[in-house]
């Protein structure tokens, strides 16, 4: 082996790998992985509800003993916990508990997060219009559309964060025929330019656009952050482990690099390389991960403001490969990006923290419902949930309906490692297991956490108990709901001897058996009142829910 | 069709058995190995895949035709598979009943009536 031959080895190398440079390979590399992260997503929430609801059917046949250890996961939700100040029933028993000082409370924190995402909004689209001006484009067309395409996809990340509960449809089928418009206008435009923008230019830039509403808005987005990390991580490693392997190409007479048959011996090296490679990529990556997770676990930000930065991260790196400077300074365009994602990300901190916080006031609600695959029941539970997160914590037993929703980065990494196992109660356990599971602090941005309790078939009867005992409202929604349905009719009438009924909402519709319903109410405490009877079916039955759950809950406490 | 259970090793820590024929071992067994925390088996794989292809290539460099080289090889394959796909779950619950890993819970069907919900 000489050195001539290694330094051929590695032309040789770079020229396959990075033919333009590593800025333009790590730039496609992050795209490709972008790319490749999204189109994996729809598979992956496939599976993870597949796994969901194949745990959810174990039975417990040796039960645990009650002396065992403290999980790992108790003592983290212990320490997390801890904080006095957070505790919903210590809020509750304050001065400033009222029903009152709750709706306060709520529309402070809505108005904090849509002070600072207007303030980050506001930023961002300035950033943009300092910055295509500098684009390469001749043609002022190309600026515009530039200029109206970043500040639309910025804008998904900033609708993620005013409006949890989702976009009506109306508005994302204007924002797509904006979009098509615009690019359509520009193709126009630039028809008689010497380097013309393509129809099929075009139609990339409005599948870039979409991919920022998938990452950002639609319901695939847990997927996408964790994903793109790990596919980017796998595809460096990959480039990097091809670079360790060029020296073995100058073994044998060591004058050139071997071409053609790479052997027996080099073979098994390549793929140990490879393997080993891609082995540490995996790891690195879910350190990362659950490094961010830790930060998220502890109220630093909330599973919201974490996509919706990742939204604007892209959005800033795609714009900024817009801009197409040639020959193209991937350091120049890497520092814009990251100017252009530090200001927008810094003006929102600023804007949270120039505002008061809120009082110190919070009530929970546990989401109770029949399990179904109905689109509109997810709607409802998904409305709600998000809107309840500035009200306080909301708690559900985790069904295969509603746990792709609420995943975050946390169940993420269960999944990714094969262990979501231990994220499930198997039996009967104590009550301060199951409490210690709840997640009851306010992240910084001012949202409380979904709590979702993953039990075993043999461990979700005595989950649902804790839970109706220490929530303030409960949302009932038994759509679908029949006496067949042996799982629902326990936990109505498990409210109605517990003498809670008259904190729950109870949502039903044609299809609900309202005979079979107030038979099961009727077999509690006697005189007890329904907190109310909602009967699906109008427009508005989002948004009347969560003010009837709202005024029950502040009713019961104030 | 896999049956699911659980296991319980003596950290408290449950680990999920599927019983059955699994595919993912068929076509990545050192990954399969991995996702069961079989770290030595997985390392095993992964060496002992490339040395037996690689001794199978030099095999078959002087035997017959290419197209007969290219369908031992194919056999061969098919058969390290299918080999890896049926043991691959025995191999993991002998490794757990070796270890004192205790059955904790098991899949129920799914009609039982309590799912229902």
């Amino acid at each position: 082996m000489n050195a001539q031959c290694l330094s051929q080895a590695y032309a040789q190398a770079q020229q396959t790998f990075l033919p333009a440079g590593l800025g333009s390979t790590l730039t496609s590399m992050l795209v490709l992985a972008f790319a490749l992260a999204i189109l994996a997503a729809p598979f992956l929430v496939l599976t993870y509800d597949r796994n969901v609801r194949r745990l959810m059917r174990m039975r417990e046949i040796l039960p645990v003993s009650p002396t065992r250890p403290k999980t790992e996961a108790l003592r983290e939700s212990e320490a997390l916990n801890d904080s006095p100040q957070n505790s919903t029933a210590a809020a509750a028993a304050g001065p400033d508990s009222g029903g009152g000082a709750v709706r306060e409370a709520r529309q402070r924190r809505e108005q904090r997060v849509r002070q600072a995402t207007f303030a980050a909004y506001v930023v961002f689209v300035a950033l943009t219009g300092l910055v295509v001006p500098l684009a390469r484009h001749e043609h002022a067309a190309d600026r515009v559309g530039l200029f109206v395409l970043s500040a639309v996809s910025a804008g998904f990340p900033a609708l993620t964060l005013t409006h949890p509960q989702g976009l009506p449809r109306t508005l994302l089928a204007g924002v797509g025929i904006l979009v098509a418009g615009v690019l359509l206008w520009q193709v126009a435009q630039s028809a008689n330019d010497p380097d013309p923008l393509t129809l099929e230019d075009a139609l990339y830039t409005q599948l870039a656009v979409a991919m920022l509403y998938l990452a950002s808005v639609h319901r695939l987005r847990p997927f996408v952050l964790p994903n793109t990390v790990l596919i980017s991580l796998a595809l460096a490693a990959f480039i990097a482990s091809m670079f360790a392997y060029a020296p073995l190409m100058c073994l044998g007479d060591g004058s050139t690099p071997a071409a053609g048959e790479v052997g027996a011996a080099r073979s098994l090296v390549l793929t140990s390389v490879l393997t080993g490679a891609l082995v540490i990529s995996g790891l690195l990556g879910l350190k990362l991960l659950d490094a961010l997770a830790a930060l998220q676990e502890r109220g630093l930000f909330s599973d919201v403001s974490l996509i919706a930065l990742f939204g604007v991260s892209m959005t800033a790196v795609l714009a900024t490969l817009g801009l197409g400077h040639e020959p193209v300074s991937y350091v120049r365009a890497a520092l814009t990006a990251a100017a252009w994602i530090g200001a927008t990300a810094t003006a929102y901190a600023v804007a949270m923290r120039s505002t008061s916080a809120p009082p110190d006031v919070s009530r929970s609600l546990l989401v109770l419902r029949v399990f179904s695959n109905d689109l509109r029941a997810e709607r409802l539970l998904d409305v709600v949930q998000g809107r309840w997160r500035f009200v306080g914590p909301v708690r559900q037993i985790a069904g295969p309906d509603l746990a792709r929703l609420n995943l975050d980065l946390y169940r993420y990494l269960k999944f990714a490692t094969f262990r979501m196992a231990q994220m499930f109660l198997p039996g009967s356990v104590p009550a301060e297991e199951i409490l210690a599971r709840l997640h009851r602090r306010i992240d910084r941005d001012g949202r409380f956490h979904v709590s979702e309790v993953f039990c075993f078939d043999s461990a979700w009867r005595g989950a649902v108990e804790q839970l109706v005992r220490t929530s303030d409202a409960i949302l009932l929604d038994i759509r679908g709901f029949t006496r067949a349905r042996g799982g629902t009719a326990f936990e109505i009438g498990l409210l109605a001897r517990l003498d809670c009924l008259g904190k729950v909402v109870a949502v039903g519709d044609a299809t609900t058996d309202w005979n079979a319903f107030d038979a099961l109410t009727h077999s509690g405490v006697g005189g007890q009142v329904l907190g109310a009877r909602l009967t699906s079916g109008g427009r508005r039955l989002e948004s009347e829910c969560f003010e009837t759950l709202l005024e029950v809950a502040t009713n019961r406490q104030s | 069709m896999t049956t699911w259970s659980i296991y319980r090793n003596s950290r408290n820590e449950f680990l999920l058995h599927r019983a059955g024929f699994s595919w993912l071992a068929v076509f990545l067994s050192p990954v399969w190995a991995l996702s069961r925390r079989l770290y030595k088996t997985s390392l095993l794989l992964a060496v002992l895949g490339p040395i037996c292809w690689s001794g199978l290539e030099k095999a078959l460099s002087h035997a017959g035709s290419p197209l007969a080289r290219s369908l031992l090889s194919l056999l061969f394959l098919v058969a390290w598979g299918l080999l890896a796909g049926h043991y691959a779950n025995r191999w993991h619950r002998y490794v757990l009943e070796r270890e004192g890993c205790a059955l904790t819970a098991s899949e129920m069907p799914e009609s039982a009536p309590s799912a229902k919900r």
